[in-house]
């Protein structure tokens, strides 16, 4: 299956388990504008599949109400570049639900889904990468999956959790990224990063679409440099897995994080500040990061814009060197 | 004949009790000013619209409040202890202290805990009701707003979903003339917040939202019709904020005291209820003061008991941010723990449960 695929098919297991799940969202009706929902109002109905007015508020606020009856809302951002109307509801309501009723009321049976990251041609509204905003609001969980396999687990593992998941969907790989995906439901753990390659020299985190970008790096910096890394796919940014890139940067001693948005305030930059703190005695260069400019996510700039390989490779070596 | 004499005095005596407790709630709001609890909202002249409504719900229906609704939540039986408990913060309140006063709570009565946030409440009451029609259940959502708070986004985006995902909820506006100082000519320019309904494809009707009868059988027919039908109602009951917006307000900045005046003497619901039932000899002067008494002691022991009360652990403060607690909240519970070791006597530790 490619990566839209593998979500619809989490989907479906979804609404064959659980009665009450329903999708809704801008244009999920006749499939969806990147296809994740295919063939699933003709199977499950009208009222469990269904479009709603063009509102983003409105559509997490729904969710939200949905769920705090103890039904499953899964709801569609169309781009998560337009979460930003919903972002008091996710932020101030659907974070603080349990925390602020003393666990009387609860929407944990709400997910959220949005296309996220670049994509070649999407300029400052089709590309965007929001997470970091996300991360500083306690209540929620943010994943992002690598690859279909990775994302049907994880999206299953966000509709099942008992707390408000935003699972962004790296859009670029929606139909490049292409593997084996069983049919049958499973789950991938939350807040568990996953060591993809092991190694010994330094260690390399990122999440989504980047993940394949550091993995090109590891095979240049062996090649050429005969350095030996380890990545590290992130997975859940909050509430992240901090033991997991500790225990590799002790071994290693060295941390280089990759992320598409912006430098300043970017997720790299809480990674970085804990590392730093757990393992301080055991770094043997600065952490360094390689992420998108300070800027606006440009159209026709992005091959410059964005962290590619190169860019990662030459943090590596100076690393490497320091 | 006899039915329905026996079924007005069962109306009249749970309206007559709620109405003026809610009246005779003395001195919550002097609480604040006099700094023992920190905050307050009072429901003067509102009364009528909390009780009217909440008296022509099914109790299973689920509401979804702004935070001037105290009186629903009464007529629901929500005893006074635990009001007490959430306005104190103490470690009976449900809410374990998270919130400031009047943010109540309370899942066996069906009210959804009270949000600071306006009009977030009207898009998930919408939700609510979605997922009521789905579940066959019978039941119905209502969802309270001022007329300030109608003018959120939340308010375009619920009435809208409402009415295209043909939700069976009442949309219930308090027009109660001010959003804290912002009068309604400030507010609005068209024709208050009923006429909007037509416009989303929603049934609307303008009450009296002072005439306890009218608000209840407005809401009683768009409760049988919400059922019904699957379709949404905008209830807008126009009525008087007689007290300041809270205790951080003084209202004699922006209003008359003879504005405020003619209100509470003149059109107030308890006033205007009370010649009803008078009229038709089902209450008279000495049952009033009999109950103003007893309400007025009952309120105050619920006061003193609720003050002497420790707060919670301070332990709660970590707790249900998720389901479970995070590895990492928890090394930070771990590090306050540690720090109120040492450092433990400039913290207000004597005040909370151990």
């Amino acid at each position: 299956m490619n990566l839209f695929q593998a979500v619809t098919s989490a989907l479906d297991n979804s609404l064959a388990k659980d009665p009450t799940a329903v999708i809704f969202g801008e244009d999920v009706a006749f499939g969806g504008v990147f296809r994740c929902t295919v063939g699933l109002r003709d199977k499950y109905g009208k009222d469990r599949v269904f479009n709603t007015p063009l509102c983003e508020q409105g559509i997490v606020g729904f969710g939200i109400g949905i769920a705090v009856t103890g039904a499953t809302a899964i709801a569609e951002i169309q781009f998560a570049d337009y979460i930003f109307p919903a972002f008091d509801q996710i932020v101030n309501e659907a974070a603080k639900y349990r925390y602020r009723s003393g666990d009387l009321f609860n929407c944990g049976s709400l997910t959220i889904r949005s296309p996220w990251g670049c994509v070649g041609h999407g300029g400052l509204y089709h590309s965007q990468c929001p997470e970091a905003f996300f991360a500083h609001c306690p209540g929620i969980k943010v994943v992002i999956p690598r690859s279909p396999f990775q994302a049907k687990g994880l999206l299953l593992s966000c509709i099942e959790d008992k707390n408000p998941c935003i699972f962004f969907e790296p859009k670029i790989l929606y139909r490049a990224a292409v593997e084996q995906v069983p049919v049958e439901p499973y789950t991938i753990p939350l807040s568990q990063a996953e060591v993809i390659q092991e190694g010994s020299d330094i260690t390399l985190v990122a999440w989504g679409t980047q993940v394949h970008v550091i993995r090109e790096v590891a095979l240049m910096a062996r090649e050429k440099l005969g350095v030996s890394c380890e990545i590290i796919d992130l997975r859940t940014i909050i509430p992240w897995d901090v033991d997991t890139v500790c225990k590799s940067v002790i071994k290693t001693g060295r941390l280089l994080i990759s992320h598409e948005a912006p430098l300043t305030g970017g997720f790299a930059s809480e990674i970085s500040s804990t590392v730093q703190e757990e393992c301080f005695l055991n770094l043997e260069a600065p952490i360094s990061r390689v992420c998108g400019y300070d800027t606006p996510f440009p159209h026709i700039f992005e091959p410059f814009y964005i962290p590619d390989k190169w860019k990662c490779y030459d943090a590596l070596r100076k690393m490497i060197n320091y | 004949m006899a039915a329905a004499v026996s079924a007005a005095s069962v109306w009249r005596q749970s309206l007559a009790q709620a109405a003026l407790l809610l009246l005779r709630r003395p001195g919550v709001r002097g609480l604040a000013r006099s700094g023992r609890i920190s905050f307050y909202m009072t429901n003067y002249g509102e009364e009528g619209t909390h009780v009217g409504s909440a008296a022509a719900l099914d109790s299973t229906d689920l509401v979804f409040g702004q935070y001037r609704e105290a009186g629903v939540l009464m007529y629901r039986d929500y005893p006074l202890e635990l009001f007490m408990a959430q306005c104190y913060g103490n470690m009976s309140d449900p809410g374990k202290g998270r919130q400031m006063p009047v943010h109540y709570g309370c899942k066996e009565r069906h009210f959804v805990t009270i949000s600071s946030p306006l009009a977030t409440q009207i898009p998930q009451a919408v939700g609510a009701a979605y997922a009521a029609k789905r579940a066959n259940a019978n039941r119905i959502v209502i969802c309270y707003f001022g007329e300030g708070a109608a003018s959120e986004g939340d308010a375009h985006a619920g009435f809208n979903f409402a009415a295209t995902l043909e939700c069976p909820i009442i949309f219930f506006c308090r027009n109660n003339g001010y959003a804290i100082s912002t009068p309604t000519y400030e507010q609005y320019r068209g024709d208050g917040i009923a006429a909007r309904g037509p416009g989303y494809g929603i049934m609307s009707i303008r009450v009296d939202g002072n005439d306890v009868f009218a608000v209840y059988n407005a809401t009683k027919e768009a409760r049988r019709r919400a059922v019904a039908e699957n379709q949404p109602f905008l209830i807008e009951a126009m009525t008087y904020r007689i007290g300041h917006h809270s205790t951080s307000d003084d209202s004699s900045a922006y209003r008359s005291v003879d504005e405020v005046n003619y209100w509470d003497k003149q059109d107030h619901p308890i006033s205007r209820l009370r010649h009803y039932l008078v009229s038709h000899g089902w209450w008279d002067e000495d049952q009033e003061k009999t109950w103003r008494k007893q309400s007025r002691k009952m309120v105050m022991e619920a006061f003193a008991q609720a003050e002497r009360k420790l707060k919670p652990n301070p332990n709660l403060l970590f707790s249900d941010v998720y389901q479970e607690m995070p590895a990492q909240l928890r090394k930070q519970q771990e590090s306050l723990a540690q720090h109120l070791q040492t450092y433990g006597e400039h913290y207000p530790l004597d005040h909370f449960d151990k």
